[in-house]
């Protein structure tokens, strides 16, 4: 068969789950009328979301319908990532509309904050006192589904789709069980879980169950939007926060090991490479900003413990819920705080990054390299690192891979960081604040806001899709794109 | 279903994607890395790399789990020893057999093992299609 | 009697030997052909060349009049259905198999193989314990590897040097089967006396073997 004709049936499909992706997001964008249960008053903005909502379900619907004829057939990976950004892209603009139909932000400011959303992020232009609960109920609302993933949901929920190719594009990696489907069902699961688990236990520490709400959809999926302006600081509650701790982390865990933590496994779990190398990595860094770092702005030491060990964890869990601000806060803890953003938390977890495993793994590999010259020069070793429930060898393409990803991350956050300095920021802020973004952590030390200049919105907008999507599944998906829409548009050649 | 399977070569990945695509929970084992290209892009399920006639990558597979073991490996001798730990030892409810050599199939005379012996089925439907042609 | 020996290498050479030498008839299996040709030239004895996990292989090395079948390959997949052969289709009375896995004896004994030889514990054993210590030896390895008998010379600091046998406090399911003291052997009873330079032969299980062997001179394997 030739190209184009090929093309065109692949590209129906492609279309078909995009409609079903687009169509899901337009459902989604009514939930946030469940607010009205807490705030009838604000009846007069539920036009804002229900406008956007038949938009989606309309196009989504349609895109679906036209092209339902085809059989069923499996998607490979790049198709899988070629509906995934799609889809990502459309529902962004889908979800940014509530805000800039009402004018709470402009077209710039009203992407950033549905990206922000949707890529778990918590960078936030939006004033948490002056809207609407509504839309702080809308921003929690993303950030859940955002962690999740839109193809996990659609995945668990309604349609079966044959193959990885979806599941793989949208970062996730290891499955719990030896289906694609069951899997997908396992972690909405587990997820649902947490979160109402989460509701409870902030209940219980004194939150009203509005910002209950609110705050474990956000906590769990890593996401950090608050409906205070002051986040988590604003209770000053120990419980809340300590609610908090517990929920961050456990949304920075791969699924996978979740898995195994729920099965009873505990010695494995404790076998598992990143939990090993988050405990470290907590347990230097903690001390290191609470004590050396938090010297002189704090008085007691247990305050100094409280916040340095909050600020540690949701910046490595890249949640970016803060007790504090940071603005005034001493180079060293500054700093550390930046090189935890980096890392970031579990991989296949909703947390941003370059993902523990890959440091854990480079880390692994830059011991082998020792052990190789130690070694006499014929002996033969492997590197081997834990992930979910077993041991795995780290071989060459791994690490060819890891180190690609690592070097790219580098670039763009060297070329973002360039980009804030061109617009005047001090070199603190401006590597502090691009991490943020890339790693969809979501602390900031002000440069983000409603008056933030818009070519830093964008920047830091893009930043967010890429650290989210992790580069290569977007920059392979456009380059498909162009090349399938060249053959597409080609004259029929004899 | 939980499924586990014996032997990637063509017959095993053919037959693991379309239980998989089907919707049941696949693990598939195979001595060789390289065997695993034999399964399709439908196939979501696990692949474990090892020596099936090990005790230990067994019980790595859950076969204490599964509802049905295939054992379809190009080694006989293999297929008889994975087959029989599976019903001996883990009791799983239905076993399905492959032997490629034909005189071996009086070791499964009384055991319930379910064998299928690729030359037999295939010359016995060449042959009744040929007869078949014939009237 | 018939003994068949199927597969193997350089050991199977000698085990035919040997059972040649006590008077049995012994047929050799190989898969190898050049092998074989050795064999047959080295040995008395019938050789088939062929795979013994084919039963038309076993027929012709006439399984069906033989007493007992030995299985040697590396492979314990091939063992067990070499032995499962034997048994099923030519009622060999006795099996027996090298197993490569330990974790495999299992399978083997369920499906009604007599004996079976686990390579790697018998070695492994064998290697510590001349390596650990020089005043214990085990002699001989029984039922699988599951009772040893060990040669254990008592020395001056020996906890039970001077103690009766009904004093020692021995583990269950152990037994001092005989003291030799002086070249003279004495069965010993309660009431012995053990003395230091006395070579106790002590029946063991594989399972408590060193807690006897710590009660009688304090060192474990």
């Amino acid at each position: 068969m030739r190209l184009k004709k090929f093309l065109k049936i692949r590209y129906r499909l492609i279309l078909k789950y995009i409609g079903v992706l687009v169509a899901g997001g337009g459902l989604y964008l009514l939930t946030p009328l469940f607010s009205l249960l807490f705030f009838p008053g604000e009846v007069n903005y539920s036009l804002s979301f229900v406008i956007p909502a038949l938009i989606g379900i309309f196009f989504g619907a349609l895109l679906y319908f036209f092209n339902r004829s085809s059989f069923e057939v499996t998607l490979n990976l790049k198709e899988g990532g070629v509906i995934v950004v799609i889809s990502w892209l459309v529902v962004i603009l889908l979800f940014s509309l509530p805000f800039y139909l009402t004018g709470i932000a402009d077209f710039t400011g009203a992407v950033f904050e549905s990206t922000s959303g949707i890529t778990t992020t918590g960078l936030t232009v939006v004033e948490e006192d002056s809207v609407p609960k509504m839309f702080l109920l809308w921003r929690s609302l993303m950030q859940l589904l955002g962690g999740a993933g839109l193809v996990v949901v659609m995945m668990a929920a309604i349609i079966n789709p044959y193959g990885f190719g979806m599941f793989q594009a949208e970062g996730r990696e290891d499955q719990l069980v030896p289906h694609v489907k069951r899997s997908a069902k396992l972690i909405s699961t587990i997820y649902i879980s947490y979160s109402l688990a989460g509701i409870v236990l902030y209940y219980l520490a004194g939150m009203n169950l509005f910002d209950s709400i609110n705050h474990s959809f956000a906590a769990l999926s890593t996401g950090g939007f608050s409906t205070s302006p002051a986040s988590i600081g604003a209770w000053d509650s120990l419980s809340v926060e300590l609610v908090t701790i517990l929920l961050m982390l456990l949304g920075g865990i791969n699924f996978a090991t979740h898995y195994v933590l729920l099965k009873g496994k505990y010695r494995l779990f404790f076998k598992n490479g990143e939990i090993r190398f988050s405990g470290f990595v907590l347990l230097f860094s903690i001390p290191l900003v609470s004590f050396l770092g938090l010297r002189g702005i704090s008085t007691a030491v247990s305050e100094a413990v409280r916040t340095g060990s909050f600020q540690v964890i949701s910046a490595l869990t890249t949640t970016g819920f803060s007790t504090v601000s940071l603005a005034g806060w001493p180079a060293l803890a500054f700093f550390t705080i930046i090189i935890l953003m980096l890392i970031g938390g579990g991989a296949g977890s909703t947390a941003g990054g370059l993902k523990q495993f890959r440091v854990h793994a480079l880390f692994c590999v830059l011991f082998s390299e020792i052990k190789r010259i130690v070694l006499p020069d014929r002996a033969v070793y492997n590197t081997h690192v834990w992930r979910g429930e077993k041991q795995v060898r780290l071989d060459n393409e791994q690490i060819k891979e890891i180190a690609s990803f690592v070097a790219l991350y580098f670039v763009t956050f060297t070329v973002g960081v360039l980009i804030f300095l061109s617009y005047g920021y001090e070199i603190r802020e401006s590597l502090f604040e691009f991490a943020s973004a890339l790693g969809t952590v979501g602390l900031s030390t002000g440069i983000t806001g409603p008056e933030a200049p818009r070519g830093i919105l964008w920047t830091q907008t893009a930043g967010m899709f890429l650290g989210r999507l992790e580069f290569l599944i977007i920059f392979v998906s456009i380059i498909k794109l162009l090349s399938d829409v060249r053959a597409l548009v080609r004259a029929d050649q004899l | 279903m939980y499924t586990i399977i014996v032997g990637c070569g063509r017959t095993g990945g053919e037959l693991a994607s379309r239980l998989s695509r089907a919707g049941h929970e696949v693990v598939i084992i195979d001595r060789s890395e390289a065997s695993f290209a034999n399964l399709s892009p439908e196939f979501t399920g696990f692949k474990l790399h090892g020596n099936a006639a090990e005790l230990s990558l067994l019980e790595e597979a859950k076969i204490d789990r599964a509802d049905v073991f295939v054992a379809t490996s190009d080694d006989d001798n293999v297929n008889y020893m994975t087959s029989r730990i599976a019903s001996c030892i883990f009791n799983v409810p239905r076993i399905l057999v492959r032997i490629n050599e034909p005189e071996k199939e009086i070791l499964y005379e009384k055991t319930e093992l379910e064998t299928f012996s690729p030359t037999t089925l295939l010359a016995g439907q060449l042959a009744n299609t040929i007869t078949d042609n014939l009237e | 009697m018939k003994l068949i020996l199927v597969g193997g290498d350089k050991a199977t050479y000698y085990l035919a030997q040997t059972f040649a030498a006590k008077g049995h008839r012994v047929v050799l299996v190989n898969k190898d052909r050049d092998y074989c040709e050795e064999l047959s030239e080295k040995l008395k004895a019938l050789v088939v060349c062929g795979d013994g996990s084919q039963p038309s292989v076993l027929e012709d090395a006439g399984s069906r009049s033989a007493d007992a079948l030995l299985a040697l390959t590396p492979d314990d997949p091939a063992n067990l259905l070499i032995c499962q052969l034997a048994r099923e289709v030519f009622s060999v009375p006795r099996t027996f198999s090298i197993i490569n896995n330990p974790t495999n004896e299992k399978i083997f004994k369920e499906l009604g193989v007599e004996q079976v030889f686990n390579k790697t514990t018998l070695l492994s054993e064998l290697v510590e314990q001349k390596v650990t210590s020089e005043n214990i030896d085990t002699i001989l390895s029984l039922a699988g590897g599951r009772v040893n008998v060990t040669q254990v010379v008592l020395t001056d600091d020996s906890p039970a040097t001077n103690q009766k046998l009904e004093e020692l406090a021995l583990p269950p399911d152990s037994v001092i089967g005989t003291v030799i003291r002086d070249e003279g052997i004495i069965v010993p009873r309660g009431d012995t006396k053990l003395q230091a330079d006395d070579e106790l032969l002590v029946f063991t299980l594989n399972t408590n073997q060193g807690e006897v062997l710590e009660a009688l001179v304090g060192s474990k394997l």
